[in-house]
C-alpha cells in the first residue's frame, strides 16, 4: 500500500467527499469527536508540526460554540439567566458539537489543500474538460507572473521621482499608474502567448489531456473501501436529537457500527502516512 | 528538395507608405541551416512571420509563397517568458501534443525523450516561473521540437539571454542540426556563434536580401559589411579592418594564426590614466541583504565607493547578486544591515526625494512607460531636446511599445536623466539590443557622463564595459572585488575578458577594445614578404 499522497486524485476526492460530508450532514456528537481528532492527527502528520493556525481554529471553536446558546433558547434544562435570557444546557451542548463539526471540516480542508496540489486539481478538471484544465493551468502561471511584474513596474516608476511616495495621495497615484501600465504590458504579452499557442497547434483539433496519474488497483480497492464504510456508516446511523431534551445514552450504543466504520474511514490516511514512515525507516535500516 | 519557396514577396504594414519587404526571392531546402542576418529594422522578423500562415502579420502582401503540404513549422521568438503557456515544465512540453490530440501513452514517451534531450529532466516538475531565462528559452525550444516540426524558425532567440545561456542555447541548436538534420531558419544579431554552424547565410538590407550564399562565400563579404561589423566574431572583425588577401579567420585558432602571419607581437604597455575623480557620490558600507529570513545572504559584506562623474561597471556571473546590489543601492530593497549614503547623506533621510538625485532603470525599460505616445512620455519629464544626444523626432508619435528595444532603452534613459538627476543606475542596458544599438547607447552614456552624470552599470556585456567604463569590478560571493581601470581589469584576468583581449593576449597584452587592437596592429604590421 502506498502513502495517501500518491493515490490518484480522483480516489482522494472520493475520500474527502465522504470524510467531510458525513460529519457535516449527520451532526452526531461522536462522529464530530472522531472527525476532529483524526483530522487534526492527519494534519499534524502532514505538516510535521502544529502550526499557528490552530490558535485561529481554537478561537473559532470557542466563539461559535458560545453563539448558539446565546441566540437559541430551545431546551428544557436552564443553566442560568443573562438579562432575563435563559441559557439552556441543550443549546450549549448543541453549540459545542456543531462548532466541533465545523472546525473539523476546516481542518479536513487544511489537509485537503496540502494533499491536493494544483497538479491534482488540474488532473480532476482535465478528466471533465481538457479546456478547463488548460485555463486553470494558465491562470496558475499568469497570476504570480502578474504580481511579479506589478512589483517590478511599481519599483521602476517609483525611481522616476515623478511620484511623491511620502504622501498617501502620491503613493495611490503611483499604484494606479503602475496597474494601468501593467494592463498594457499584459495585453502586449498576451499577443505573444497567443501566437505561441497558435504555433503549437492550439484550436486545430480536439484537445487531449496529458497527466501522469494512473487509476491503478490500489485506487480501486481504496475507493471501494471508502464507499463501503461510508455507506455503512450512513445506513446504520440513527439520528440524534438535542431539543427539547438531550438524546439518551442508549442511542449512542445503538450507533456503534456506524461509529466504527467512520473511525476506520477517517483514520486511514493517518495510518497510511505513519506506516509509510515506518516502512522507510525499516528499508533504510536494511540498507 | 525545396520545401518552402517565396517569389517576389512584397509586404507593407497598414498605414505605412514604405514596403517592409520589398521583393524577396527565397527558397529553403530540406535539412538546411540558414542564418538570416542584417541590422535592426531591415525586415528580418517580418519576413519570418510572413512565411508562417498562422501568425502572418496583417498588411498588404503580394507575391507567391509556396509551402509544401502538411509542412509543420516550429516557431520561437525573442521573449522567453511570454511564450510559455502553462504552469509546469512537463505540462508545457506536452502542450503541443495535447493540442494535436495524441493519447496519454504517446505524450508520456515523447515528453520523456524531449526533456532528456534538452537537459530539462531535472526541472521537469518545477514551475516554469522558477526557471532562469536560458532554461525558459530551452523549454520553448523543447516544446516546439516536441511536435517534431519539419522546419524550425527562430526569431532572435537569444537576444534576451546572458552570454552563458546563449552559448548553451546555440550548442543545443548545433546538436539538433547535427543529430537530427532539422531544417532551421534563424534570424539573429548575435551571429558569432552561428557562423561556424550554418550552411547558408542571407544578408538583408532595406527589405531585400542582398546576399544569399554558402557560408564560405559569405565570410569575406560579412567582414566588410559595415552595419554588422560589431556583431562579428573577433577574428573576422579584425580581418575586416585590414586589406589582407587570405581566407577569413573564423575561430580563435584561425585568428591567432592570422595574427602570427601578418603582425609582429609587441608588449608595449600603454599607460593607464590616473583616476581623476575625488568626491564620493555614493557610499555603501558593509551591506548584508537576503530575500527571506531563512534564505542565503545575496549581498555579504558589500562595500563600494562610487565617485562623482565616473562610470562604474559591476560585472559578474549569473545570479551573483549584481542586480540585487543595484536595487539595494537605489533604495528599493532594504538591507538588513549596513548603510548607504548618497552625497554624504543617508538614503533613509531622503525619503521619496532620493529619486530627485538618483534613479534606477530596470532591465525591462517598458516598465517605465505609462503613456500612449513617445511625445507624452517625454513631456511628462519636461524633456529638453538639446540636452540629450539622441534625436527622438522620427518616433515622437509612436506608441512606446512599438519602438525598437534600443530606442526604448534610450527613451527610458532620456526620462531618467531629466531634471536634477546626478546618479543613474542601469541594469543590463544592452541586454536585448543589437550591436548597432549598443554603440548608440554607449555614445549616449559617454556624452551624458561628460555632462557630469555618474553611472553605475550592471552588465554581462564585457565589450560594452571595456568600451565605456572608468572602473570595473567583479561581484563574487556577495561583494565586489576592488574596482580597476578596464584595461588593467581585463588584461589582468585570465578567463573573464573581452573576446578581443582573449584573442590578442599573447600578441598585444594591453589591447582590450577593438579600437585599441586596430591601433596596435597597424603599428606592428609585418612588411610584405
Amino acid at each position: 500500500m502506498r502513502g495517501f499522497d500518491s493515490l490518484n486524485p480522483i480516489t482522494a476526492l472520493i475520500y474527502y467527499l465522504f470524510a467531510i460530508c458525513i460529519p457535516m450532514f449527520t451532526l452526531d456528537p461522536i462522529i464530530a469527536l472522531i472527525s476532529i481528532s483524526t483530522s487534526v492527527l492527519f494534519d499534524i502528520l502532514l505538516q510535521k508540526r502544529m502550526g499557528g493556525k490552530y490558535i485561529f481554529v481554537f478561537l473559532l471553536f470557542l466563539i461559535s460554540s458560545l453563539i448558539n446558546p446565546i441566540f437559541n433558547q430551545n431546551g428544557v434544562t436552564v443553566l442560568l439567566f443573562i438579562n432575563d435570557t435563559p441559557i439552556t444546557l441543550e443549546a450549549l451542548v448543541y453549540g459545542i458539537f456543531s462548532s466541533l463539526t465545523l472546525v473539523s471540516v476546516i481542518v479536513w480542508f487544511f489537509t485537503f489543500s496540502s494533499v491536493m496540489t494544483s497538479e491534482k486539481l488540474i488532473y480532476i478538471f482535465g478528466r471533465i474538460s481538457p479546456k478547463t484544465a488548460l485555463v486553470i493551468s494558465m491562470a496558475l502561471r499568469f497570476v504570480p507572473l502578474f504580481l511579479k511584474n506589478y512589483k517590478k513596474t511599481e519599483n521602476a516608476l517609483k525611481c522616476t521621482g515623478l511620484y511623491d511616495t511620502d504622501s498617501l495621495f502620491g503613493t495611490l497615484r503611483l499604484k494606479i499608474r503602475a496597474f494601468s501600465a501593467l494592463l498594457t504590458q499584459s495585453t502586449e504579452y498576451g499577443i505573444i502567448t497567443a501566437d505561441s499557442m497558435e504555433m503549437r497547434g492550439y484550436g486545430k483539433g480536439k484537445r487531449t489531456f496529458f497527466s501522469l496519474y494512473k487509476f491503478g488497483i490500489t485506487d480501486t480497492v481504496f475507493s471501494l473501501g471508502v464507499i463501503f464504510f461510508g455507506i455503512l456508516c450512513l445506513c446504520t446511523l440513527n439520528g440524534v436529537q438535542f431539543y427539547p431534551t438531550l438524546f439518551e445514552k442508549e442511542l449512542i450504543y445503538s450507533n456503534v457500527i456506524s461509529y466504527i466504520s467512520y473511525f476506520i474511514l477517517a483514520v486511514t490516511p493517518s495510518i497510511l502516512t505513519v506506516s509509510e514512515g515506518i516502512r522507510w525507516k525499516y528499508l533504510l535500516s536494511k540498507i | 528538395m525545396e520545401i518552402l519557396t517565396v517569389k517576389n514577396l512584397k509586404f507593407s504594414y497598414p498605414l505605412s507608405s514604405k514596403a517592409t519587404i520589398d521583393g524577396i526571392d527565397f527558397s529553403v531546402k530540406k535539412g538546411e541551416f540558414i542564418l538570416l542576418c542584417g541590422a535592426v529594422g531591415v525586415g528580418k522578423s517580418t519576413l519570418l512571420r510572413t512565411l508562417i500562415p498562422e501568425i502572418r502579420p496583417v498588411g498588404e502582401i503580394s507575391g507567391d509563397i509556396h509551402i509544401n503540404d502538411g509542412l509543420r513549422i516550429g516557431y520561437i521568438c525573442q521573449n522567453p517568458e511570454e511564450q510559455i503557456v502553462t504552469d509546469k515544465v512537463y505540462h508545457e512540453i506536452a502542450f503541443a501534443l495535447e493540442n494535436l490530440g495524441y493519447d496519454n501513452a504517446f505524450i508520456k514517451r515523447r515528453t520523456a525523450e524531449v526533456s532528456s534531450y534538452f537537459g530539462l529532466d531535472s526541472v521537469l516538475f518545477e514551475d516554469c516561473s522558477s526557471l532562469s531565462g536560458g532554461q525558459k528559452q530551452l523549454l520553448n525550444l523543447a516544446s516546439a521540437m516536441a511536435q517534431s516540426p519539419d522546419v524550425l524558425i527562430l526569431d532572435e532567440p537569444t537576444s534576451r539571454l546572458d552570454p552563458v545561456s546563449c552559448e548553451k542555447f546555440f550548442s543545443v541548436l548545433t546538436k539538433l542540426k547535427n543529430d537530427l538534420d532539422c531544417t532551421v531558419i534563424i534570424a539573429e544579431h548575435n551571429v558569432s556563434e552561428l557562423l561556424a554552424v550554418c550552411d547558408r547565410i542571407c544578408i538583408m538590407d532595406g527589405g531585400k536580401i542582398i546576399f544569399d550564399g554558402e557560408q564560405n562565400d559569405a565570410l569575406p563579404i560579412l567582414a566588410k559589411y559595415k552595419p554588422l561589423q560589431n556583431a562579428l566574431p573577433a577574428p573576422l572583425r579584425l580581418y575586416g579592418a585590414f586589406d589582407i588577401d587570405t581566407t577569413p579567420p573564423l575561430t580563435m585558432k584561425e585568428g591567432r594564426k592570422f595574427l602570427n602571419e601578418y603582425f609582429i607581437p609587441s608588449d608595449e604597455d600603454e599607460e593607464i590614466p590616473e583616476f581623476k575623480y575625488t568626491s564620493k557620490a555614493l557610499e555603501a558600507e558593509n551591506i548584508y541583504f537576503r530575500y527571506s529570513k531563512s534564505g542565503k545572504d545575496v549581498l555579504f559584506d558589500f562595500s563600494l565607493d562610487v565617485y562623482e562623474g565616473e562610470i562604474l561597471f559591476l560585472l559578474g556571473a549569473n545570479a551573483s547578486g549584481k542586480s540585487t546590489a543595484l536595487s539595494v543601492l537605489s533604495g528599493i530593497l532594504k538591507p538588513y544591515c549596513g548603510k548607504i549614503k548618497v552625497f554624504g547623506k543617508k538614503i533613509k533621510e531622503y525619503g521619496a526625494s532620493l529619486y530627485k538625485t538618483l534613479t534606477y532603470l530596470p532591465q525591462e525599460p517598458r516598465c517605465l512607460f505609462t503613456h500612449d505616445t513617445v511625445k507624452k512620455e517625454l513631456d511628462e519629464v519636461n524633456f529638453q531636446k538639446d540636452s540629450f544626444p539622441y534625436d527622438f523626432t522620427p518616433i515622437l508619435d509612436s506608441h512606446p511599445y512599438d519602438i525598437s528595444g534600443g530606442q526604448a532603452q534610450l527613451l527610458a534613459l532620456a526620462k531618467a536623466v531629466s531634471g536634477t538627476r546626478r546618479i543613474v543606475l542601469l541594469d543590463e542596458p544592452t541586454s536585448s539590443l543589437d550591436h548597432y544599438m549598443i554603440s548608440q547607447v554607449t555614445e549616449v552614456i559617454k556624452s551624458l557622463n561628460a555632462d557630469g552624470i555618474t553611472f553605475i552599470i550592471v552588465s554581462h556585456d564585457l565589450d560594452f564595459a571595456a568600451e565605456c567604463a572608468d572602473r570595473c569590478t567583479l561581484m563574487f560571493a556577495g561583494s565586489p572585488c576592488a574596482p580597476e581601470h578596464p584595461r588593467k581589469f581585463f588584461s589582468g584576468s585570465s578567463f573573464y575578458s573581452t573576446k578581443i583581449n582573449t584573442l590578442l593576449r599573447n600578441h598585444y597584452k594591453s589591447a582590450v577594445t577593438f579600437d585599441d587592437a586596430v591601433k596596435l596592429m597597424e603599428e606592428n604590421r609585418r612588411a610584405k614578404i
